[in-house]
């Protein structure tokens, strides 16, 4: 625990770094009307389960301010049948705002993406169906743009929930994932939408 | 303890220290028409707070909302949400709320920091179960009337973080939940009144048109 909270301090400390640096960086790549498609691989250890997990993760994200975007991520559970206490399902979908904190061709962004998980216990429910439980997620991501539409993205995040199922005490599933990603990029809209001249028919 | 503390307090320096260096770089919020008819979009997450006789539950949820601004003194929140939580050792607790909210400002204009007075009504719908059966079950739905007070964070002309406490107060039948042969759960908590919860909320906004006039932001 002492461990996570050290890395925890660390992360801000660069955070603020990066946050200080921002100042002297006048053109970042990360701006306005970004928008990002990435595909990676998630690994996840639960904090109160002895559980370990694999996710295949997509991503969506969109720049609707200088520095403020909103983003959707999907991550499908990858399960090993072959160890038993293991959730058989946990696939969940969140969405939310980022904050960037562009430097150059990096950038750094915090996010809160609330949204619903579906974990299946076998041992646990009487019946078969993945059930769906509010959970939310903070993140820390850092990113690095090249070739002008390409990025490789590294996160590490903290997801907090619970899972009902038919016990007296709920299934927390509360885990530190730690993320990496390869994406595409464009920019679109241009033009201010206010600028744009109205379609007549 | 005093590790514990510590920890904390570094933590929260550094983040709003983040926070706050960043938000220089925005420019302050200006608008050149007035702010009615601007219409924004947000995602919301919250917990529901609750209490019985044996103590607080906490729920936890996520859901939607839409504003329309209707004077520069007052805003309407359109919205819907659901919570999850355990209730008592023995039930689980799911509220699903869909409803309106009517937001004063007591600001001459919109600032930075903007606080405000919500109050509204919903409908409500309330599903208790066996923490140890799901089929063992009962529901209804009401109506509800909540208020508090919140305050918008703009951190941008069209983005906001919302931060709000509000009572929600349900005007329903009583709800009872016989988990086993010896015991009942029931809402309210007393069998009879009113029953009601705190419902805590952080949420992102995004104005996205004005509908009235074309937003110049």
């Amino acid at each position: 625990m002492e461990k996570i909270k050290t890395l925890i301090v660390l992360s801000l400390m660069l955070y603020s770094e990066i946050a200080l640096s921002q100042h002297s960086h006048s053109t970042p790549f990360v701006r306005k009307s970004l928008m990002s498609m990435s595909t990676g691989l998630s690994a996840g250890a639960m904090v109160f389960n002895p559980v370990q997990e694999v996710y295949f993760t997509g991503s969506f994200a969109y720049c609707v301010e200088q520095q403020i975007g909103v983003r959707t991520d999907l991550y499908i559970f990858l399960p090993d049948y072959n160890f038993e206490g293991q959730l058989q399902k946990n696939s969940c979908i969140l969405f939310g705002p980022e904050f960037h904190l562009p430097l150059g061709h990096f950038d750094w962004s915090i996010l809160f993406e609330p949204g619903i998980a579906f974990p299946y216990f076998k041992d646990g429910t009487a019946n078969k169906k993945a059930q769906a439980e509010p959970v939310f997620q903070f993140s820390l991501a850092t990113t690095y743009y090249f070739l002008r539409n390409f990025h490789v993205s590294v996160s590490a995040s903290y997801l907090h929930g619970n899972y009902f199922l038919e016990s007296t005490n709920p299934y927390k599933l509360d885990e530190l994932r730690l993320n990496a990603s390869l994406g595409i990029n464009i920019f679109v809209n241009h033009q201010q939408a206010f600028n744009r001249k109205d379609v007549k028919f | 303890m005093i590790l514990r503390r510590t920890t904390f307090i570094i933590v929260f320096t550094l983040l709003t220290l983040g926070c706050h260096l960043n938000s220089f770089a925005q420019k302050a919020m200006r608008l050149k028409w007035k702010d009615s008819g601007v219409f924004a979009v947000g995602l919301r997450s919250g917990v529901a707070l609750s209490s019985n006789k044996g103590g607080w539950n906490i729920g936890q949820g996520l859901g939607l909302q839409g504003r329309i601004m209707a004077t520069s003194h007052i805003n309407t929140e359109w919205y819907f949400e659901y919570f999850h939580g355990g209730f008592t050792g023995e039930a689980v607790r799911t509220d699903g709320h869909i409803g309106g909210l009517v937001l004063l400002y007591p600001q001459r204009r919109l600032q930075r920091v903007a606080p405000f007075l919500a109050l509204g009504p919903n409908a409500d719908y309330i599903k208790l179960r066996d923490r140890l059966n799901k089929q063992n079950f009962v529901s209804r739905w009401s109506i509800a009337a909540q208020s508090g007070i919140g305050m918008h964070i703009n951190l941008t002309r069209r983005t906001d973080i919302t931060i709000s406490t509000l009572y929600m107060l349900h005007f329903g039948t009583e709800l009872q939940l016989p988990p086993d042969d010896e015991s009942i759960i029931t809402i309210p908590a007393s069998g009879k009144s009113l029953d009601g919860h705190f419902v805590i909320s952080l949420s992102f906004n995004y104005k996205m048109a004005d509908l009235w006039k074309r937003l110049r932001l």
